[in-house]
């Protein structure tokens, strides 16, 4: 008799829980944000990039980009509106707005809504030294034990307040030739392209013989820079147990708007 | 082809089974009776009250029809007759015959038809009432009489498992007509106070057992007395999780709140996926989830695991489960009790936010030697149980999984997805490279060692000694041997992934009944956990000349705790109407966290916190219907050097012999926090912390809690209703410079809030040869974090709906369960597109904009399951063992786990990581004894 009365309110719960169960399912609009792009170096024209975000199936390289926009950069005392040279590329000629220690808030409308950012230029680095000015490479063959040959190299600087540094190592020859074990534990180099290593608070640099993949004159500068450099850039996300935005500092957009400053040397690298 | 393989292995495990059951079932000896029972004296009595007589001083169980059996008349006269023989005799003049069961009942009948009706009989009727007339026994001492005396007074005893001598906590100790009761504690003591006649019926109720009834006429009350408790036999459908009542037949005195109970003897007949496993089974009740296949840790109201408390006899495990989570970590077979409380728990408790789940380790076969083993797909687990001296028992309980079909499948569900996320690291990462071949030989596995060992000092003093050790290690390590190109003489890389973590923890304790109104228990315990992940490469070049070398990358995580505790619980039971439960604790916890990367170490954390406090509950029943709680706990914590002050309050109202209004709340706060990795597949998942007062705050949480039950004989409804209240919840994101030489990394702890807030929905059929249930949970779990803005979110754990059925059909010796669970999907994170950003350098990267944190739903969760049981009989009916099959998500449905985004040709591809499909089990435990 009991078992008889089961299915039926069973399958009362069950109609139920269906109906209950029926959820709508929530659309999560496309952000809209614009993403802005910009480095303020004293000594360098500005220039802001400002894109659209691409959609999830888009297979450009960069969103579309977003012209006609009236954007106006002030340093607190003047305020100097930036020309549209390409499109979606915004830029001041004047090599001389961007000084250290100043701030600067970069402004304009999208969308009837005002996106903004604020970035300071940090001092130029202090005292920036190398051990050594030309590195020579140990040729790698088998059969050699070659670690010991090498003679490692300091990059210095000086940090006393631990701020955040970033190393470039641009190499300056028109064709860069690679190094012949590359550098890397496997060997093969790989398409040229710049060493850029956020050094973080510390003060020196060690070049090590997997260091350069190419040889040739190279161009080192240091960045002083600012936290949100290391915090975008670092940025990563690729799963939906972990999916946040990621982090920015332009309000009501996203991308960057940072301010370096930068001290440079030279070394050559070559083979020994 | 993995179905395909694991179908032969099952074949071949399910002949090899069969040929072991038929050695099996032949070297059983026709049953056995307790020779040592011998009758003696000159016996002219009808054959019911011999029945009744023998089966009172021997302490036997006897079921027979009274109507019937209450016509026949003995005439005989026993010199030292075995009581097989006796039976024999009276059985054979009267035209019956007897059927001993294995749980020692005895029943008379005359065909085997009877033998249903008989057992239907035993559960509802008083079975062996004292008898009025005593047997005449030759040359016997002159039996002193019987006097009638009149109350009130004082019982205390003890409830024990007839066959094992296992005592039985939770018991329900009843006086018949009267609103007296008692539970029996940890130990399976109890005392009732002013019982007012000695005519009196005690009925005592257990889950799993026969309910016991006899009359209080014969006893020495001056002594203890001892309850004896037989198990539900087979054909017997027992409930296998009762919600706050054991048996139909209890009424009022089980009032509790927000507690569930299980029985471990009976879980092989529900489903699983390799194992019995008693945290998975709390799922399929509500207000615990059961969509999280990667967890068999208890969500427990929108609370995460780590907010669960979980105490093996008395010490704390921090790793509740094995193989990434699939299983629990606890050995059935040397698991006596648990109990799992979804809130407002006693003030007995604390440390954690949302649930506490109390286990008890089995003490030992008291009486015989004891021999047992479960095989199943994934691993074999041997169990021994023993007397050792007349006062003392050992357990001894050891599992071990091996690398079979189902081992594998489950290891690389999570290993498949680990892959994934490395193919995205691109060129540099391991294997990338053409030429390059990997070799992968790992070898993981997990056991766990339980063993207890328990003396009795005269009938008040019990000391025991409980160790545990859980393992974990996974290694999916591989050797990628590079070519000799590359290297002259060949060479190789290993790339280290492995696992381990583990726990192991012991406790020492002592209880003592120092008379009808105070007992005391004692515990001394250490408990340390560990989590080792190494994640490095080590690269091997041999030259030429012979000379190797290595260099070695990656990271290495260390997390540990040390734990080392002393707790005094005292109860003292004054009056009826009042007991008071009193005691006091200390720990001190060690805790390290190494993060190592390369060579350097990046986070060396070593904190230590002492904890220390009291308690103190009053549990107070002013009238029949009322009965109520109210607790204090105070914490002195250490690392903030603060004392938290904890009320607790629970209480229940009857408001007919069915009808049970029932309230909790309290304050609860958390000092060890377990925080989640954003990423649990780049490393450790998890680990623990303490909380400092400041980036990692104490967690605090407030509960309320409320609700109706009706009960009738064969059905339960039980509704509650629940909000609770979470401050001080924390999360952790390491975010690591890249700078290969001069590596800093910044641990970020956010800290936020939340609440979560349900109602709880559960119909029971408790007996019958169906039985079963059905639950559905309407729940909701918010939290809010300023890292992620002001508004609340549903938390990663949010459950909307929830409902699941389960149903356990008997049939002679064959169990059949199904059980099925819809869930509506967990909230995620979902891009809605990407954007490009180049660095100072000009290289381009790529990044994701969601719109808001967990504002998607996976899709719903939905899987049927269902085992087949057969128990394996010896001749005379006892249980000897059973074989199961076990079908896991029987219709296949991929359930999602979770999303995993990659940007391919500036492309966002979105990859589901599906739960377990459909996987079949099949286990054999058999019992020697």
């Amino acid at each position: 008799m009991e078992i008889k009365k089961y299915p039926l309110w069973f399958s009362t719960i069950i109609i139920l829980i269906t109906f209950i169960s029926c959820e709508k399912e929530s659309l999560i609009a496309t952000s809209e944000k614009p993403v802005v792009q910009a480095y303020l170096i004293p000594g360098r024209p500005v220039l802001v990039k400002v894109n659209m975000q691409r959609g999830l199936v888009d297979t450009a390289s960069y969103g579309l980009p977003i012209t006609g926009l009236n954007i106006s950069i002030s340093d607190g005392t003047n305020t100097i509106s930036l020309q549209e040279t390409v499109n979606g590329q915004y830029s001041l000629s004047d090599k001389n707005f961007i000084r250290t220690g100043n701030t600067y808030t970069m402004i304009f409308s999208y969308l009837n809504k005002e996106v903004s950012a604020k970035t300071t230029v940090p001092g130029k680095p202090n005292g920036l030294t190398i051990s050594e000015t030309v590195i020579s490479i140990p040729q790698f063959s088998p059969g050699t034990d070659t670690l010991d040959t090498f003679i490692p190299a300091y990059i210095n600087w000086e940090n006393p307040d631990r701020s955040d540094h970033l190393l470039i190592m641009k190499n300056d020859e028109k064709y860069p030739s690679g190094i012949s074990n590359g550098g890397g534990p496997f060997g093969f180099g790989g398409a040229y392209r710049d060493i850029e290593v956020n050094t973080g608070i510390t003060t020196s640099f060690e070049i090590t013989r997997m260091t350069f993949r190419y040889i040739g004159y190279y161009t080192v500068y240091l960045y002083a820079m600012n936290k949100e450099y290391v915090e975008i850039l670092n940025a990563s996300n690729s799963s939906s147990l972990n999916l946040t935005n990621p982090v920015t500092n332009i309000k009501n957009g996203l991308g960057i708007f940072t301010a370096m400053q930068a001290d440079s040397l030279r070394l050559f690298v070559r083979e020994k | 082809m993995p179905a395909y393989f694991s179908c032969i292995i099952m074949k071949k495990t399910f002949i090899t089974c069969i040929l072991a059951l038929f050695a099996f079932q032949f070297s059983i000896a026709q049953q056995r009776m307790d020779n040592s029972i011998v009758i003696n004296g000159f016996i002219t009595m009808s054959m019911d009250n011999f029945l009744d007589s023998i089966a009172r001083q021997h302490n036997l169980r006897i079921i027979f029809n009274r109507e019937e059996i209450g016509k026949q008349f003995v005439a005989e006269h026993f010199f030292n007759e075995p009581l097989k023989g006796v039976l024999a005799n009276i059985c054979r003049s009267s035209g019956y015959r007897y059927w001993l069961e294995g749980n020692g009942t005895i029943y008379i009948l005359k065909t085997q038809d009877e033998l249903l009706p008989l057992k239907k009989l035993a559960r509802n009727t008083l079975v062996n009432p004292v008898l009025t007339q005593t047997i005449v026994q030759q040359r016997a001492e002159i039996k002193e009489p019987i006097v009638v005396r009149k109350g009130p007074f004082n019982i205390s005893g003890k409830v024990i498992d007839k066959a094992s001598g296992e005592t039985l906590p939770g018991a329900v100790i009843r006086i018949a007509y009267t609103d007296l009761s008692a539970t029996s504690n940890a130990d399976g003591y109890f005392t009732i106070l002013n019982v007012p006649t000695d005519t009196c019926t005690v009925i005592t109720s257990y889950i799993g057992y026969q309910t016991d009834r006899f009359e209080l006429r014969n006893l020495d009350f001056k002594n203890l007395v001892t309850i004896n408790m037989f198990p539900s036999s087979n054909n017997l459908s027992e409930v296998v999780i009762t919600d706050k009542k054991t048996d139909g037949v209890m009424t009022t005195d089980t009032r509790r709140v927000s507690v569930l109970q299980i029985s471990p003897a009976k879980l092989n007949e529900l489903p699983n996926i390799g194992e019995k496993d008693i945290l998975r089974s709390f799922q399929l009740m509500p207000g615990i989830s059961a969509s999280n296949e990667s967890s068999s840790g208890a969500y427990v109201r929108g609370g995460t695991p780590d907010q669960n408390l979980v105490l093996f006899d008395g010490f704390t495990i921090y790793q509740v489960d094995h193989l990434y989570g699939f299983f629990s970590a606890f050995n059935s077979n040397a698991v006596k009790d648990v109990q799992l409380y979804k809130g407002g728990f006693s003030s007995k408790f604390g440390g954690r936010l949302s649930s506490v789940t109390d286990i008890s380790g089995k003490e030992g076969n008291k009486k015989n030697f004891s021999l047992g083993t479960d095989l199943s797909l994934l691993s074999a687990n041997i169990f021994l149980e023993t007397p050792v001296t007349d006062n003392s028992s050992l357990l001894l309980a050891y599992r071990r999984s091996y690398q079979g079909p189902l081992y594998n499948k489950l290891f690389n569900q999570f290993n498949n997805t680990s892959t994934l996320t490395q193919a995205q690291q691109g060129p540099g990462g391991p294997g990338g490279r053409g030429g390059a071949q990997a070799a992968s030989t790992p070898i993981s596995y997990f056991y766990d060692l339980n063993a207890k060992y328990t003396y009795r000092h005269g009938e008040k003093d019990i000391f025991s000694w409980s160790f545990y050790q859980g393992n974990d290690n996974l290694d999916n390590s591989r050797e990628i041997n590079l070519p000799s190109f590359i290297t002259g003489n060949g060479g190789g890389i290993k790339i280290s992934d492995l696992t381990d973590y583990g726990n192991l923890g012991s406790s020492a304790k002592w209880s003592r009944f120092w008379g009808s109104k105070l007992y005391s228990n004692t515990l001394v315990s250490y408990s340390t956990y560990k989590s080792n992940r190494d994640r490095s490469n080590k690269s091997t070049v041999t030259d030429t000349a012979g000379f190797s070398s290595e260099i070695s990358r990656g990271t290495v995580e260390k997390n540990m705790i040390e734990d080392f505790s002393l707790k005094s619980d005292w109860e003292w039971q004054g009056f009826n109407k009042v007991k008071l439960l009193f005691g006091g604790f200390t720990s001190q916890q060690n805790l390290s966290f190494n993060y190592q990367s390369d060579s350097t170490m990046l986070i060396d954390q070593y904190n230590k916190a002492l904890t220390g406090g009291a308690y103190a509950e009053a549990e107070l029943n002013p009238n029949e219907q009322l009965q109520f709680k109210a607790g204090l706990r105070s914490t002195y914590y250490g690392k903030t050097g603060r004392f938290y002050v904890e009320p607790r309050l629970s209480g229940t109202y009857s408001l007919s012999d069915q009808l049970t209004l029932k309230a909790a709340g309290g304050r609860f706060y958390q000092f060890a926090n377990r925080v989640l990795r954003e990423d649990i597949l780049s490393g450790s998942r998890d680990f623990w912390v303490l909380s400092d007062g400041d980036a990692i705050p104490v967690g605090a949480a407030n509960h309320y809690i409320g609700g109706l039950s009706y009960e009738t004989g064969g059905f339960l409804f039980d509704a509650e209703v629940y909000y609770k209240k979470l401050n001080g919840l924390t999360e952790y994101s390491q975010r690591q410079s890249p700078n290969p030489r001069s590596r800093t990394i910044e641990e970020h702890f956010y800290n936020g809030q939340g609440f979560s807030r349900g109602v709880e929905l559960l119909a029971q059929k408790k007996t019958g040869n169906f039985t079963g249930w059905l639950s559905y949970t309407l729940a909701e779990a918010k939290n809010q974090f300023d890292t992620y803005g002001e508004e609340y979110y549903y938390a990663n754990q949010d459950n909307r709906h929830e409902f699941k059925s389960v149903n356990m059909y008997r049939w002679k010796k064959w169990t059949f369960s199904a059980t099925w669970i819809l869930a509506s999907g967990r909230p995620y994170t979902a891009p809605t597109g990407s954007y490009s950003l180049d660095n100072m350098s000009g290289i381009r990267n790529n990044y994701l904009t969601i719109s808001g944190k967990n504002t998607e739903r996976l899709p719903a969760y939905h899987r049927l399951d269902a085992a087949l049981t057969m128990d394996i009989l010896k001749v005379d009916s006892r249980k000897a063992g059973t074989i199961g099959l076990s079908l896991f998500n029987i219709y296949n449905r991929k359930n999602t786990w979770y999303k995993e985004y990659s940007i391919q040709d500036n492309q966002v591809i979105t990859s589901d990581i599906n739960y377990l499909g459909f996987t079949p089990n099949i286990t054999l435990s058999i019992k020697w004894k």
